[in-house]
């Protein structure tokens, strides 16, 4: 099954703006996606961003699964089973200005 | 005896006597408040009657530096102006970046206290110790850019720092500000009307000397690691190449952009049209010439020559971007960047302008107001044009002008029926284009902001999304944004850390790598103090106290923090879907931790707590 990926703010500099659509098993878990997250730019993502060691967003990042927050911290979030044609949003912003 | 890091003197000029004075600056009162805002606040507090008209003779303007204004620290060319704003009727204090705080700080000045009113119009030229007022009545109704060409072709000197009026406070509409360096603005609460009234058409300052620091070196060594800090973070990094309106390319998705007078959930359609990558993309923004020592250039510069919206000017910020786009739902960016544009040039704070027309809008809509109002003009939703010609009658006052530039609580009582309910204002000040129900800490926030509806008196976004945010002061725990949990004690550190940041005077974007210590070490360091990080936290409390003793003393009580309906109407749609802030628990817990009584004055143990005894005896004699 396919997953929207789309990452804003400064992640586009290391992933581009346009969305990606990614291939999963149809079993696949929201686990699985920072995994694919992971694979693909883990190193290239600043330690502000991205915890290298633990291999997860670091906070102040949000993450939206169709539009509903994940809290990373919580195993059973990672765990939300995933259905075709999700979308996962990375984001980080700042606001004002 | 005079700390390193202050110039040592405020100069005071009456406009209206023509009398110039240089004092000394009451270093005591720089040890408690800091400068800045702080320093500020504690002027106003004795000078200028809390009941005092705000466009009359008794109010002043009171422009301050920072201990660490016009040092090598990246950022630190601000300055903050004090004043009794004619929008709210409550002390405001505006901050502004570019060049002109340096200017008057190196003229030999840490502030500048305006007052009185003159009889004709006059410009106050300071020239390090030479100080002269100028006749300004050949400079009526010229715009702020022409006014800052005009005068330094007068005064033969082009690098002359000028901050001036347009036509908007030359007019006094209540929410005109003054502009600087190239759309540089103190914008929020009036300060361009206060300026109107006293007849000041600008402020023109050249200044040549040098801060003195307790440790140069020292301080040398930890602003650049700042500087460093800044240069090499990934978000500041993203701000440097698309400018502040990037927010609006992320902050859909989590419902933060305000679309149609805060009543539709924002969307990406929309809000891709107008953000920083569509600038970037399409009109090729530059950076602009800036602010003094900044590592980070949030702030861009557009050509644009698609007709009618030519122009080559500063590129509108975020929070212009949403207030004259979003908010009308205009998608049009080389429009809306016309309006903002215009803004400038009348001098009217784009963040009241934009939510006024929005609010106008809705009236319109709604049969509030009818073409019979507005001379035949259809104020309607998307409309670019009417934007524009709105934003021009509101800065000539002409027609329905005259309505809007009262702003939107004014309109409201004048239009009567459920208006104030979608006039989204705290205490007369609109908010700006954040939604407490996309962070529920803005709700305590915005509620009890010392100045009105604002962001910048408490960034608590910086902290929705976060774990032990700032250790030193015990600010600890894991906050998500959609919960009340913790949120009125992050409305307490983060009015404080603002005020801190208002007080040093030092830009918000460059402070999000900082810690308490950072600040108590550059304050030592700058000025051979003692700080510590505990007491950044007091001197936060203590300016926060006493502006909201001001403010009581205007008349500010307990059902005046509070947000408008419309603000706590959940959305049907999109990432707060149904969801609002609980307003009265985070006011209860707030109240508690501020200790304010019931009926929001500080209480006399907080004062007296605060060293602020002389406040205490006010309010409790």
């Amino acid at each position: 099954m396919i997953v929207q990926l789309r990452f804003f703010g400064p992640f586009t500099q290391y992933t581009g703006h346009a969305p990606l659509a990614i291939d999963v098993p149809e079993d696949a878990r929201l686990q699985d996606v920072v995994e694919y997250i992971a694979d693909q730019w883990g190193g290239v993502f600043p330690p502000q961003l991205w915890d290298q060691q633990n291999r997860r967003f670091q906070t102040g990042v949000l993450l939206l699964l169709d539009q509903h927050p994940i809290n990373q911290e919580q195993e059973s979030e990672l765990h939300r089973p995933l259905t075709d044609g999700m979308t996962l949003m990375v984001l980080y912003t700042v606001m004002g200005g | 005896m005079r700390m390193k890091g202050y110039m040592g003197t405020l100069l005071r000029v009456n406009v209206g006597t023509r009398q110039i004075i240089k004092e000394d600056l009451n270093m005591q009162w720089a040890a408690d408040f800091i400068g800045g805002t702080g320093l500020g606040v504690r002027i106003a507090y004795d000078e200028i009657p809390p009941t005092c008209d705000p466009l009359g003779p008794e109010n002043k303007l009171i422009f301050m530096t920072g201990p660490v204004t016009a040092t090598m620290l990246g950022t630190s060319g601000r300055f903050q102006v004090i004043f009794k704003s004619p929008l709210t009727e409550i002390l405001c204090d505006s901050s502004c970046s570019g060049y002109w705080g340096v200017q008057l700080k190196q003229a030999g000045y840490d502030g500048l206290i305006v007052e009185g009113v003159s009889e004709s119009p006059v410009y106050l030229l300071i020239n390090d110790d030479q100080v002269e007022l100028r006749d300004a009545t050949h400079l009526a109704g010229l715009d702020t850019f022409a006014t800052q060409e005009r005068v330094r072709q007068e005064v033969g000197d082009t690098k002359a720092k000028v901050l001036s009026i347009g036509e908007a406070g030359e007019r006094q509409v209540p929410y005109a500000c003054p502009v600087n360096d190239d759309g540089r603005v103190p914008g929020r609460g009036g300060s361009g009307a206060v300026m109107g009234s006293k007849g000041v058409k600008a402020i023109v300052v050249r200044g040549q000397a040098q801060v003195e620091l307790h440790d140069p070196e020292a301080f040398k060594q930890l602003a650049l690691d700042i500087n460093k800090r800044n240069a090499s973070n990934p978000v500041l990094h993203n701000l440097r190449t698309y400018g502040t309106s990037w927010s609006m390319d992320g902050r859909w998705a989590i419902s933060d952009v305000p679309v149609r007078n805060w009543s539709v959930a924002s969307y990406e359609a929309l809000c891709s049209k107008l953000g920083g990558k569509s600038l970037k993309e399409n009109f090729n923004s530059k950076n602009h010439p800036g602010c003094y020592r900044c590592t980070i250039g949030c702030s861009k510069w557009v050509t644009i020559e698609q007709e009618p919206y030519q122009l080559d000017a500063p590129a509108a910020e975020y929070e212009s971007v949403a207030a004259l786009g979003t908010m009308c739902q205009v998608d049009d960016l080389a429009a809306v960047s016309y309006a903002n544009h215009l803004c400038n040039l009348y001098g009217l704070d784009t963040i009241t302008c934009g939510a006024t027309i929005a609010f106008a809008m809705e009236c319109y809509e709604k049969g509030l107001l009818t073409s019979a109002d507005t001379d035949g003009l259809e104020i309607r939703w998307g409309d670019k044009d009417v934007v524009i010609r709105l934003v021009q009658m509101i800065g000539k006052q002409e027609g329905i002008g005259r309505l809007l530039g009262q702003g939107t609580r004014k309109m409201a009582e004048h239009l009567g029926q459920d208006a104030l309910d979608f006039a989204v204002q705290v205490k007369g000040l609109e908010l700006p284009m954040h939604d407490a129900r996309a962070g529920f800490a803005w709700a305590s926030n915005y509620a009890t902001s010392p100045r009105g509806g604002c962001h910048l008196h408490g960034m608590t976004d910086f902290y929705e999304e976060s774990e032990d945010p700032i250790p030193e002061w015990g600010f600890t725990g894991k906050f998500t944004r959609l919960s009340d949990e913790g949120k009125a004690a992050m409305t307490r550190f983060a009015q404080n850390w603002a005020h801190l940041l208002d007080s040093l005077v030092i830009c918000y974007f460059s402070t999000k790598l900082l810690t308490p210590s950072d600040f108590a070490t550059l304050l030592n360091l700058a000025t051979g103090s003692t700080y510590t990080a505990q007491d950044m936290l007091v001197i936060g409390d203590r300016i926060n106290a006493l502006h909201r003793a001001f403010n009581y003393r205007c008349g500010i009580r307990r059902q005046d923090d509070t947000l408008p309906a419309r603000a706590m109407t959940p959305l049907a749609e999109g990432f707060t879907a149904g969801q609002v802030p609980d307003l009265e628990r985070q006011l209860q817990e707030y109240y508690q931790i501020r200790r304010w009584e019931a009926d929001g004055k500080p209480s006399q143990a907080a004062l007296q707590d605060l060293d602020l005894d002389f406040a205490s005896n006010d309010l409790y004699s």
